[in-house]
């Protein structure tokens, strides 16, 4: 499945084509789904527990055998489905993690850091952007982590009231950038520019 | 897997700061799937907290790391292995992380006499516990990963291993073995390479 960019497009992302070999997967620094349809299946198929075609922003997309066609169908609809399993994800991720933060006497991430988290969420959600991970970090806030090739971006947002993010090169083990911001507007202009 | 006695603190006596080696290692045990993907190298950075509880390796192997307070074994759970030298000095390896953040002390638990804690040299900023969180994954070294089972080579070479560890709080013995710390400095081998 070969992914071309799409110059003209309004969401600016790249069109899937069809292919009988779903291992022929390249994929650029920054794939993005515009819209999905699966011949055969339910629109929303990814919602049926299967493997299905769904887009975050690292490499990670999982295809099914079927061949997968795409056509412009509402934008709003399909972005809507990938909030809502967005927003599904932070929140499981904060029940999943209660009993063991107890244990360790950590503080869960407080209703401050959840609004913003979502605040955030919802920003990128309007540019088809989702983090690979949302997780309750460990210095009790909320991190949401992205990847592009080797290079790792960290968003920490700390009870406290406090954000910051890390770069990581994975591959040389280095730290690219480490900084504390001033206020949670920046945090998506930064993500945009990881992603450029 | 039984619990250990020598892990019993039996009126033992706490160690000064000092005495910890940059030559040992602290570990830490970490939690598969949530904290540790199976399949991954390391743990979830998000997981690697500041303020870690370590076992010294001064008395402790790696798979006691594994005991948790109440003195269950979680065989599950992936044990990390953290050189002192490398805390204490985490500003030689990435210049983004600032010098002496953490200190560590040995701080001795009934059921853990291996128990070492950080605590914060200089008022620290996220931004220095997050580089320091960072460089402690990036130099890392990982005598047990989740699920992996204990077999008998693994408890009988690290009596020695722990062994040595201990012989370090001697003074005399500290003293000596200081030079090889040379070898981990991580500027050490460029002098040796042709320019």
């Amino acid at each position: 499945m070969i992914l071309q960019p799409i110059t003209q497009n309004q969401f600016g992302g790249y069109k899937m084509l069809t292919t009988t070999s779903p291992s022929d997967i390249v994929l650029e620094d920054r794939p993005r789904i515009e819209t999905i349809y699966s011949p055969g299946k339910n629109y929303y198929g990814a919602s049926n527990n299967e493997p299905s075609v769904y887009y975050l922003s690292s490499n990670e997309i999982k295809i099914t055998d079927d061949l997968i066609s795409i056509h412009n169908t509402e934008q709003p609809i399909f972005q809507e489905y990938f909030h809502v399993k967005v927003i599904e994800n932070l929140y499981n991720s904060i029940k999943n993690e209660q009993k063991r933060f107890q244990e360790e006497q950590v503080e869960l991430p407080n209703q401050l850091v959840i609004d913003r988290t979502c605040d955030i969420l919802s920003t990128l959600s309007n540019q088809n952007i989702y983090p690979t991970l949302i997780t309750p970090t460990i210095e009790e806030g909320m991190c949401l982590a992205f990847i592009k090739a080797q290079f790792r971006l960290y968003f920490e947002l700390y009870n406290s009231g406090e954000v910051g993010y890390i770069i990581e090169d994975a591959v040389l083990k280095k730290i690219v950038k480490n900084e504390d911001l001033e206020s949670i507007e920046e945090m998506t202009s930064i993500i945009e520019k990881f992603f450029q | 897997m039984r619990f250990p006695k020598q892990l019993y603190q039996n009126e033992r006596k706490t160690y000064g700061e000092e005495s910890i080696h940059s030559l040992n290692y602290m570990y830490a045990r970490h939690k598969p799937h949530s904290e540790w993907k199976v399949g991954e190298e390391y743990p979830d950075f998000t997981k690697i907290k500041s303020d870690q509880s370590f076992n010294w390796s001064a008395f402790s192997l790696p798979v006691w790391a594994r005991f948790n307070n109440q003195k269950v074994y979680l065989a599950e759970y992936g044990v990390l292995g953290y050189s002192v030298y490398t805390m204490r000095n985490a500003h030689l390896f990435d210049e983004k992380v600032p010098a002496i953040v953490f200190g560590i002390t040995h701080k001795t638990d009934p059921n853990n006499y291996s128990h070492c804690e950080l605590y914060e040299v200089n008022n620290c900023s996220k931004a220095d516990k997050r580089a320091w969180r960072m460089t402690l994954k990036h130099r890392c070294h990982r005598p047990l990963l989740p699920f992996q089972k204990v077999t008998f080579p693994i408890i009988v070479f690290g009596f020695p291993i722990m062994w040595f560890h201990r012989s370090l709080i001697n003074k005399y013995i500290k003293v000596v073995t200081s030079p090889l710390l040379l070898f981990y400095h991580p500027n050490f081998f460029r002098l040796f390479k042709k320019h």
